[in-house]
């Protein structure tokens, strides 16, 4: 994984001490609470309804254990001890205070970490397929562009004061495991003639009116990258919203002007803009890539995993990914135990992680954004030592995909923007479901978002639940047949508004809906998307 | 308060044509090219559309004076002469909170920069 070279450590010390003037500045009032706004969002310092919440960035999800050792030492001594995952691949901490805030920018900086431009109007984490460098269907490492991205986008003059968020995404395989279709700009790493380059994709994304993105240029080669995305950016900056922040995103500017032309309009300002700047871009791209090689692994033949312990043999065949080499696999450890809150980890199992990761996975981690961790390069003759300790932290949940690895925003218990809870909904569905019944159903992505700007990507789950509230009460919105593959689809909505109360039996109800009508090997979402909405509206007969 | 990118005091000696900040580039005039001295106006400092209308004006071969009027903030003083601006221009009240010393100690607090000349220290035979 990247390693920070003394520009990059500089660069994140003189952050710092900036961050530290500017808190210092509206402390004398020299900068009013509306100007210190944006400049602690850029690093990413929240403040909501209980006390300041830090988003650390996790570029594009990856991470060592001198790193997640850090996140749990930051976790124990400025926060409540937990951290939570969030579904852009970042870590938030919900109980820090403004005091602290310069000393904790300062342990990230230690290990090469930041919280630069985790919120604010400007270029954002860019994410990838947390299975990168892993999975057999990969053109090319989606992290080596996001790095290069993330570098060129740290502090750009002209793009810091964006009519809005921009968040961007890449995948190194036509499987979309990185939702970029969702996403201000999605990336897709494709071959041309043997050439490796882009397919650009602008213009998804999810809150108050979901997207999906377009493409603006099938064939991207690889070495124009940032002069295309400037392009992309300066016609954003420019032409982009600002008189409604809900209206402020680039999806809405290309829904209102029309692909075609906002194409017309990128390629006019990239033909026009000065590209002496790239001229060491193939370069610095390449130095990049070196840091993303396959770490040394073995030469182990391809087998089955076997076991007599059923419960580890599940574990492996509900939690583990493909890997390229034979013998290993990558490993999802489930942060959704049951009735427990998505996402959430303990400074404790944090280091669990780590120990794991140094010993068993080549010292990687990486976040997902179904709010999982993950360790990568695993060998299948490990898993059963893996398991014994995750077991023994309450992390050995044989769940992925399956319907309690739910995905689920901070809520109203934590966020102020949020208009109804989401952690007790998550945690009612968990405990509805059985391990059994669990395996029966297969493979089924709920989201939960608290509230209409829908940072739990319920639009895009293949079952949706929108918290509101009305007359004062919470009521949850249901939306089927999402996804966030490169099928990508928006949810339609079921039905009207059920209470907190009535959502484990209506899930049930679904469910069953689903297993009348289903043929061979069906997921839900394929089943859905067969029969449509009608059948599944029987869900709200009786329901009180 | 003017301050100039040597961080002196010292206005324009023409005045500027203004401009708004939503200006298109379809919109820039020869006129406009041809002024000794334009100044883009900042209506919120949230609002970086200016940043974008100098880099084009400057691209279009624009080499007059470049002020960047009005609603700025000392942390945005690097960030308007990378764009093209030579100078900024802040009323009284701004001047008052945000004196001159704060824009001065604002300036290059990041030694180098990745749009600028990180890929090229790096790389630079």
């Amino acid at each position: 994984m990247y390693s920070y070279d003394q520009f990059d450590k500089q660069m994140v010390r003189e952050r710092v001490t900036q961050f530290r003037d500017q808190v210092s500045r509206r402390l004398t009032g020299a900068l009013t609470e509306e100007e210190f706004r944006p400049l602690r969002l850029m690093n990413g310092v929240y403040l909501q309804l209980h006390a300041y919440m830090l988003r650390a960035a996790i570029p594009y999800g990856t991470l060592n254990s001198t790193q997640m050792n850090q996140l749990a030492h930051i976790a124990d001594k400025f926060d409540k001890g937990y951290g939570h995952f969030t579904t852009r691949q970042n870590i938030q901490y919900n109980w820090v205070q403004l005091k602290d805030m310069g000393d904790i920018l300062d342990l990230l900086a230690d290990v090469e970490m930041h919280a630069i431009q985790t919120s604010g109007n400007c270029i954002r984490n860019v994410t990838a397929d947390h299975f990168a460098g892993v999975a057999h269907d990969e053109v090319e490492d989606p992290r080596i562009t996001a790095e290069f991205l993330r570098q060129w986008s740290t502090f750009h003059p002209e793009f810091s004061f964006l009519p809005r968020k921009f968040k961007i995404a890449v995948t190194g395989a036509k499987a979309d495991r990185a939702v970029i279709m969702a996403h201000d700009i999605g990336l897709q790493l494709v071959k041309h003639n043997g050439e490796i380059g882009y397919k650009v994709i602008v213009g998804g994304g999810l809150g108050r009116t979901p997207m999906i993105g377009q493409v603006v240029r099938e064939f991207l080669p690889k070495n124009e990258l940032l002069p295309f995305t400037e392009a992309v950016m300066r016609v954003y900056n420019a032409e982009g919203r600002r008189d409604n922040k809900y209206k402020a995103r680039i999806k809405i500017l290309v829904h209102e002007t029309g692909i075609g032309e906002i194409t017309r309009l990128i390629e006019e300002e990239y033909a026009a803009l000065d590209k002496k700047a790239y001229v060491y871009d193939s370069q610095e791209f390449a130095r990049i890539a070196t840091y993303f090689a396959l770490p040394p692994l073995e030469n182990l033949p391809q087998k089955a995993f076997t076991t007599k312990n059923p419960a580890l043999k599940r574990f492996v065949e509900v939690n583990s990914f493909p890997h390229k080499q034979a013998g290993y696999i990558a490993l999802t450890i489930s942060l959704k135990p049951q009735g427990g809150i998505p996402g959430d980890a303990t400074a404790e199992q944090m280091r669990v992680v780590a120990g794991l990761a140094k010993t068993y996975s080549h010292d990687e981690i990486r976040v997902s954004h179904n709010q999982n961790l993950i360790l990568p390069h695993v060998k299948l003759d490990d898993v059963e030592a893996i398991y014994e300790v995750l077991e023994k932290h309450g992390l050995a949940t044989a769940n992925i995909n399956l319907i309690t690895d739910i995905i689920a925003c901070p809520g109203m218990d934590y966020c102020s923007l949020a208009t109804a809870r989401s952690i007790p909904i998550a945690q009612s569905i968990s405990n509805q479901f059985s391990k059994k019944q669990e395996a029966d159903i297969g493979e089924l992505n709920i989201n939960i978002s608290g509230c209409i700007n829908a940072c739990g990507h319920h639009h895009v789950a293949h079952i949706g639940i929108l918290g509101l509230e009305k007359s004062g009460q919470e009521s949850y919105q249901i939306t089927l047949g999402g996804d966030s593959s490169e099928n990508a689809a928006i949810g339609k909505l079921l039905g009207p508004g059920l209470a907190a109360e009535q959502l484990p039996s209506f899930i049930e109800r679904l469910v069953g809906i689903y297993k009348g009508e289903k043929q061979g090997n069906e997921r839900f979402l394929d089943t859905y998307k067969r029969v449509g909405a009608a059948p599944f509206k029987k869900a709200y007969d009786n329901v009180h | 308060m003017f301050i100039n990118q040597q961080g002196i005091m010292k206005p324009h000696q023409e005045t500027a044509i203004e401009l708004v900040n939503s200006l298109k580039q379809a919109e820039i005039t020869k006129k406009m090219l041809n002024a000794p001295h334009l100044a883009i106006v900042f209506p919120a400092f949230s609002d970086g559309r200016g940043f974008t209308l100098a880099k084009r004006l400057r691209r279009l071969g624009y080499k007059g004076g470049l002020t960047a009027k009005g609603a700025l903030i000392p942390d945005q003083f690097d960030a308007a002469f990378i764009a093209g601006f030579d100078a900024v221009e802040i009323d009284e009240a701004r001047a008052s909170r945000q004196p001159l010393e704060q824009w001065l100690s604002a300036r290059n607090l990041l030694k180098h920069s990745y749009q600028d000349d990180i890929f090229a220290l790096r790389h630079k035979e």
